[in-house]
């Protein structure tokens, strides 16, 4: 099918042999320069500050990140030696940007898994590219996540009182409270996800280990790819481990944010209590997961020249995805306000009001601006030239980032600060260390994924390559079947191609 | 005793020799000097200091300190003394005074220290109640800014010295000498100061007190000709007209004055008639939150209304029956209600109405026939009544005429508090001796030559008389903690008899204690109480053509009323951070005075309190600042809007802006609160009500902690409906048996799952089978109903009774060792409170009145829901259900996730956001102030309301010990013993006999926010109003 033709071809576009892909793919690991070759134009004095051989992308990026990733230590260090006052938490708002950050960072995870693990289920080609940075960035995203449960306890240093361990006070953790649940959730899918990152991984590593040159190289990705020697036994076992680590990534894709909704959704303050949480939680880990990707993916195609690996169609396609989930997240919104409106119950109107009212209702800025975000500017999705616009694309991506980051605001301690009883009702600002924190965990992030970026192959090679294979098969065919459509006997392309 | 080797404390002046008697000061000298025979360490050669230096050090070593320690065998307990069991507390009778009226104790000690007070139900002036400042009074105790050792000059000093330098001044009759006391109203202190003064009789004796009642003895003075003093009983009275009347929170037998308020206002299906209240003040009050009808008059109006009710009720010979502002309608109801209810009705006015006023109530009290019935006239309680005002006049002209050459101020802080044209702390410049005993190095302190420290009323014998006159010992129930002597023991000494304190107020009273002392006086430390000593009632008669006499003021341009703070009171209370933390009642203001006025005045002059975005985000507005100009004075303080104040007329509190207090007193900034000085507006002249100021907006703001904001109830349709305070009249009570909504469910009632069923008639039936079995997708476990197993625990709060006083709130603080975090913590929403007063505004007609709302009050405190929303959420199960229905902490295993604060709906759970305790663990003195019964909590954790469960477990105790159940009112609440009206009753509802379940069965009792379904324990008694239907619109 002529349709499918220009899919494969568009999804690697250019003259490729395993060779070629190799030494592209490769040679951004093993060769060193290749993070000095862009240069950014950095504003007049700090020029003439950072000496010109840092005047790079990649060193830029890691630096940020380092100097971010100190403020979060630092934060962090006044944030236990202090306690949770430093943060703005008060009563009755006794969670705010703590929860907000954690939701958001591993709301932005699910795209990884969601790409690696369902779409690879669904035999989806185009996520071959994007699936190795994406699985990192989850990882990288969920350490992220993983920490502020974790400190924002009063007492972290006993906070594994929540894990179930054998111990002489005969206590379990208290299984009918979601954070336990959170607990399981969150650590299972860092488990599962930092094995399918590494299963996924050993091929390579065995690739990047016969064309290391140092020795050093040599023995450590010898040693990291675990004796791979690309035999057809290895190929078969890999390929059972990945499905089956898919199979066990995709009920997880759902399961952890149901399971943080859950936080909410159990609890009996208006505004949390909605049982349409769970899916619509889900369409927005999908949906800021998807946008953060198009944010690394952009620059990162650019500056380490994958054009032709990450292509206008990739973002096309994870552009139309973003819409998509974007519209049920909205179709949310809307049933949030149907919700209050239809109860009459006081407390819930008196939420829909504290939420979206211009007068007396001093956060309702923040409701109208995740609306801006979340909903108006990602519309401009419908239009293909947009899509086609990375430009546009890249901020619509922060906007929605942006946006999901107000939806949490708005939930979590917005409806903190009026529930039930108007005495108690509260003011909720968060303070520098709260923000330090933000920033900190956003600067952790960029510093991992920057020493990813250079030590570890951010494209999958051999799945580039097992492309490569399906594409030269596809022109075979095209050339010797007159375009008539194909099913595939090899691998995974062709069950879906039969389509 | 103790102290007779302590170096400068001339020991509990034990006479040492005989050489003390003949010439006192060699003895002395020889008492005091550690180096005798030199004038001074400069005396000392070198070689000589170095030894000594070299001992002092090793002793001090060896000491583990520099404070020489009374030198005692300590010997720790073999065998028990009887009646003594390491770490049980006991209980003690003492009083506390204020403004000369006592208010009697009972003082809880642990191990010899005392660690909580709590009203003496024997006593007139307590009835079991008590108020918040006077439970603060044990952190006065153990405040560890304290002034510690008589000093001079900031120098080191010693009593003796002191003592060496007043003798010699009062040689030869005393001319010169000038004592200036606070109002006396101990028997004993004044009578040795009659006796100083009969003994030096060119001494003199001045009495000051900022918050006098100056206006309410002149008031006597011009209605009988006479000084009578008035005692209320408000329990008799069916019929209450309040003029600015304040006597719920402050004056002469506050606590016992809300007993009988309330006793007037409780109404059952048994007891279908309650007192009615009128309230015509300028600023609101609690009584005035209480009344039925409460109207807005400015200060100076006040008068005109009672010569228009005067008029109206006969009186006659006042001026036009009508009043500017106030509607003739009213008027003529509130006469007719009085009219109809002769001999039972009361027209009370607070402290800082004008004497003309008082004096007129007194005339219509006559009229109507009240005075001896319920308005009770009897000799002046106080020994020495004076006016204060006047006294501190006459001091300070004799002051400036050079007449007065050593002065002695034994307590009070005038040179803070004195009006301002008096000029205190000039005057003093000029006075060769002066000194200053006080509990703090204060103002007066530092302008004086002497510091001398003052023994805490727990460390020294007193006694003092209450607002019926009746007379209770003071008793100390721990040693003087530092070098510090009572005011009875200094006039003593300066009579040179140098007594213990337990000698001279002995001695005052043996002879009168009848035929057999030693029984009586035993009698009288037991109880609290010297039984027979109440005042003399008389029967003074109304003086002619008084209403004549009585000119109403002009009310010109604004009007200030400056008040006594109702937590810091005049600022003696300024370094307590329970009572800079405790929410004033109705404003919610923490650690700040403010300008109060209303809207209406506020949107005149464009101030407020706007939104302030802070970054991108709104918090807390600062409060605009506004500049009060009176008498030549101006002071800069930010506004509170306070709906419900008198039209043009501003509301001011004194105690604040100290410049001299302890770590929390003395003003600081805006981060750390401290208030404004509004003394420098009070004259001679006017005291209370500053006329013709001018107030103007200033630049800049400044932040207040408010612990509440305004909170609007039936205004915005959101906040409409919200089932948070139930409310009818009388009216509709008794003619609707549904009037609170739908009929309770038994004992065991609050939400229940089955809404529609086992109602009305069916209940008992079908109610009983549900709770038996537990059934039901909602229902809680069945083991709360097993009636044979469990103590179950339930708590109701009658809003009819509570008067908001705040007592509950200091005194579940000083019970639990509740933390204070101050100002900043505050502004951000972090007080610690186990249990707050509520305070909402609601529409008084048809349409709401941002100026004239009504007030409504409701404390409320961790409900302990049977279905708590908060357990579930825990994920480490560290707030479970008790099988007695209280929703338990347990402290050690919180790992501090706030959940379970998010899902509670009454917001009543407290975390430590920070090291709130760390200044206990630093300062050795607070530790003492923590009850030992309960945990001081760390950072991290959550805390809240536990029904007091340590006192649980102490009956519970007892109860085992002698093999019975725990009785009903066994187990008494901190909060439920502190408070003055008897509003909380707790108990175990099990028993339908208990007064708990009972009261839980009344058809008042509701559930807050029933419909979650959290079952609480603690229900809310529905509030009944008393209107006059003639005044009902």
């Amino acid at each position: 099918m002529a349709a499918e033709d220009t899919r494969l071809k568009d999804l690697l576009p250019g003259e490729w042999t395993n060779a070629k892909i190799d030494d592209e793919l490769v040679e951004i690991v093993l060769d060193q320069r290749r993070h000095e070759e862009a240069k950014v134009k950095l504003p007049g004095p700090l020029a003439k500050l950072v000496p010109a051989q840092f005047q790079s992308p990649w060193y830029i990026m890691l630096g940020i990140g380092f100097v971010f990733t100190n403020v979060l230590l630092l934060c962090i260090t006044i944030l236990v030696l202090t306690g949770i006052g430093v943060w703005g938490n008060n009563q009755p708002v006794g969670w705010g940007l703590d929860i907000v950050n954690f939701v958001w960072w591993i709301g932005i995870g699910h795209a990884g898994t969601l790409i690696s693990a369902v779409l690879l289920l669904l035999r989806q080609q185009w996520r071959n590219s994007i699936n190795r940075f994406a699985e990192a960035m989850t990882i990288f995203a969920v350490m992220c996540a993983g920490m502020y449960p974790l400190l924002h306890t009063g007492r972290p240093w006993v906070a594994y009182w929540l894990l179930p361990y054998p111990n002489v006070l005969a206590m379990w953790p208290q299984f009918r409270s979601p954070l336990v649940w959170d607990v399981f959730a969150v650590t299972t899918y860092m488990t599962v996800s930092i094995l399918f990152w590494f299963v996924g991984l050993i091929p390579d590593f065995a690739t990047l280990r016969d064309r290391a040159k140092g020795r050093f190289a040599q023995v450590a990705y010898g040693a990291l790819s675990m004796g791979w020697s690309g035999s057809a036994k290895g190929w078969h076992r890999y390929q059972h481990a990945s499905i089956i680590l898919a199979g066990l990534s995709t009920p997880l894709v759902l399961s952890v944010h149901t399971i943080v909704s859950y936080d909410f959704a159990m609890s009996i303050v208006p505004g949390w209590n909605v049982t349409i949480f769970p899916p619509y939680f889900v369409a927005g880990a999908v949906f800021a997961g998807f946008a953060m990707v198009i944010t690394l993916a952009i620059p990162l195609r650019k500056w380490y020249r994958l054009e032709n690996f990450i292509t206008m169609k990739h973002f096309d396609w994870m552009a139309k995805v973003m819409l998509a989930t974007g519209l049920i997240v909205g179709y949310g919104y809307a049933m949030e306000i149907f919700y209050a409106w239809y109860s009459q119950e006081p407390a819930e109107t008196a939420l829909l009001h504290n939420r979206v009212a211009l007068a007396d209702a001093p956060y309702s800025w923040s409701f109208w601006a995740l609306i801006l975000f979340n909903v108006a500017i990602p519309l401009f999705l419908w239009s293909p030239k947009v899509r086609k616009n990375l430009t546009a694309l890249f901020w619509i991506s922060m906007s929605i980032s942006i946006g999901m980051w107000f939806e949490r605001y708005v939930i979590i301690p917005i409806s903190l600060t009026r529930d039930y009883l108007p005495s108690s009702y509260g003011y909720y600002t968060p303070t520098i260390v709260d923000w330090g924190m933000f920033a900190g965990t956003i600067g952790f992030f960029l510093f991992l994924m920057f020493l990813f970026v250079r030590f570890l192959p951010m494209i999958n090679i051999f799945e580039m390559k097992e492309l490569l294979h399906h594409k030269e098969h596809e022109e075979h065919h095209n050339g010797h079947a007159n375009g008539k459509a194909h099913a595939h006997v090899n691998g995974q392309a062709g069950k879906e191609e039969a389509h | 005793m103790s102290a007779t080797t302590r170096p400068g404390g001339e020991g509990r002046d034990f006479v040492k020799g005989y050489e003390q008697l003949v010439d006192p000061a060699p003895a002395q000298a020889a008492a005091v000097d550690e180096f005798p025979h030199r004038d001074s360490l400069l005396q000392v050669d070198r070689r000589e200091v170095l030894k000594v230096m070299g001992v002092t050090l090793a002793l001090s070593a060896l000491a583990g300190g520099c404070r020489f320690q009374p030198q005692q065998k300590i010997v720790p307990y073999v065998v028990d003394p009887e009646g003594y069991t390491a770490g049980a507390d006991r209980t003690y009778a003492t009083a506390a005074s204020c403004g000369g009226y006592a208010i009697g104790l009972l003082a809880r000690s642990y191990e010899g220290r005392p660690v909580k007070l709590e009203g003496n139900p024997g006593h007139p002036s307590s009835l079991g109640g008590i108020d918040a400042r006077t439970l603060a009074e044990v952190a006065v105790l153990y405040d560890p800014d304290r002034h510690k050792n008589p000093t001079s000059f900031g120098d080191f000093g010693t009593w003796p010295e002191f003592l060496r330098e007043v003798r010699a001044e009062l040689e030869g009759g005393g001319a010169g000498v000038a004592v200036l006391t606070p109002n006396v109203g101990s028997p004993t202190l004044a009578g040795l100061l009659e006796e100083f003064k009969q003994r030096y009789p060119g001494a003199e004796w001045y009495q000051y007190e900022p918050v006098h009642r100056d206006s309410v003895r002149e008031g006597a003075m011009l209605a009988f000709g006479r000084d009578v003093h008035t005692v209320y009983d408000f329990s008799a009275a069916k019929v209450v007209v309040g003029f600015d009347a304040d006597f719920v929170s402050e004056g002469p037998g506050h606590a016992a004055y809300c007993r009988g308020l309330a006793q007037g206002r409780a109404v059952s299906r048994e007891r279908t008639e309650m007192s009615r209240l009128y309230a015509f003040e300028a600023a609101p009050t609690l009584f005035g939150a209480m009344a039925d009808h409460r109207f807005r008059v400015r200060p100076s109006q006040a008068l005109a209304v009672a010569q228009a009710l005067a008029t109206r009720l006969g009186l006659g010979g006042g001026p036009a029956a009508t009043v500017a502002g106030v509607d003739a309608k009213v008027l003529d109801a509130v006469a007719a209600d009085l009219e109809a209810n002769r001999g039972a009705s009361i027209l009370v006015a607070g402290a800082y109405q004008s004497p003309q006023v008082h004096a007129l109530l007194h005339a219509i009290n006559a009229q109507l026939g009240n005075l001896g019935r319920t308005v009770v006239t009897t000799e002046p309680v106080l020994p020495r009544p004076v006016s204060n005002v006047a006294d501190i006049k006459a001091l300070t002209e004799a002051m400036q005429a050079g007449r007065v050459r050593a002065l002695l101020i034994l307590g009070g802080n005038p040179v803070y508090d004195a009006p301002a044209d008096v000029e205190f702390g000039e005057r003093l410049k000029a006075v060769k001796l002066t000194a200053h005993l006080s509990l703090y190095k204060d103002e007066t302190s530092s302008a004086c030559k002497w510091q001398l420290p003052a023994s805490h009323f727990l460390e020294a014998w007193g006694d003092g008389r209450g607002h019926d006159g009746t007379a209770g010992v003071v008793q100390p129930l721990i040693e003087p903690m530092y070098d510090t002597k009572s005011a009875v023991e200094l006039v003593d000494a300066l009579l040179r008899r140098s007594r213990p304190g337990l000698e001279c107020v002995r001695s005052h009273w043996q002879p009168r204690l009848g035929a057999n002392p030693d029984a009586a006086w035993a009698e009288a430390l037991a109880t609290g109480v010297l039984p027979g000593t109440a005042a003399a009632p008389v029967s003074p008669t109304v003086v002619p053509n008084l209403l004549s006499g009585l000119q109403a003021p002009a009310a010109t341009g604004v009007e200030m009323v400056v008040l006594p703070d109702p937590c810091v009171y005049d600022g003696r209370y300024s370094n307590i951070g329970w009572l800079q933390e405790l929410p004033k009642p109705l404003t919610n203001l923490t650690w700040d005075n403010a300008v109060h006025m209303g809207p209406a005045m506020a949107k005149r002059l464009g101030v407020g309190q706007p939104q302030k975005m802070v970054g991108i985000v709104p918090f807390y507005g600062p409060s605009d600042l506004v500049t009060v100009t009176a008498n030549g004075q101006s002071v800069t303080a930010p506004v509170y809007v306070h709906m419900g104040m008198a039209d043009e007329t501003v509301l001011v509190h004194l105690g604040y802006g100290r410049t001299q207090s302890g770590q929390v007193g003395t003003k600081k900034d805006e981060k750390r609160g401290g208030g404004f000085d509004f003394n420098p507006f009070r004259t001679t002249a006017a005291t209370y009500v500053v006329p013709n100021v001018q107030v103007a907006k200033a630049p800049g703001s400044y932040g207040l902690a408010n612990a509440q904001f305004h909170n609007l109830l039936d205004v915005t349709e959101v906040d409409s409906d919200r089932d948070i305070i139930r409310e009818v009249t009388l009216a509709k009570y008794i003619e609707d048996p549904k009037a609170f909504g739908k009929p309770t469910h038994g004992i065991f009632a609050g939400g229940h799952g089955h809404e529609g069923e086992g109602h009305g008639a069916e209940k008992g039936e079908k109610g009983e089978k549900e709770k038996k079995k537990g059934k039901g997708l909602y229902a809680p476990p069945a083991e709360f109903y097993d009636e044979t197993k469990n103590y179950q625990w339930a708590m109701t709060v009658d809003l009819n009774l509570c008067t908001g006083c705040n007592a509950c709130v200091t005194a579940c603080q000083a019970e639990n060792n509740i933390p204070t975090v101050g100002k900043e913590q505050v502004m951000r929403g972090r007080e610690m409170h186990w249990i707050r007063i509520d305070r909402y505004y609601r529409k008084k007609g048809a349409s709401f009145d941002e100026n004239d709302p009504l007030i409504t009050l409701q404390p409320v405190t961790c409900v302990q829901c049977e279905m708590a929303p908060c357990e579930p959420v825990c994920p480490v199960a560290a707030t479970v259900h008790s099988h007695e229905g209280i929703n338990q902490m347990v402290y050690n295993r919180c790992v501090g996730t706030r959940y379970c604060s998010n899902n509670c709906p009454y917001k009543v759970r407290r975390f430590n956001f920070l090291h709130y305790t760390d200044k206990v663990e630093q300062i050795p003195v607070l530790k003492l102030l923590q009850n030992p019964d309960v945990t001081v909590r760390g950072r991290g954790v959550m805390e809240k309301c536990t029904y007091c469960v340590h006192r649980i477990n102490h009956s519970r105790i007892e109860a085992k010990r002698k093999d019975r159940e725990i009785a009903d009112g066994e187990v008494v609440t901190a909060c439920q013993q502190a408070c003055p009206t008897g509003a909380i009753v707790f108990g175990d509802m099990r028993r339908p006999e208990n007064a708990v379940a009972k009261s839980r069965l009344t058809d008042r009792n509701y559930a807050l926010l029933e419909i979650l379904n959290t079952r609480p324990r603690t229900t809310h008694l529905g509030r009944v109003t008393n209107p006059n239907p003639s005044l009902e619109a």
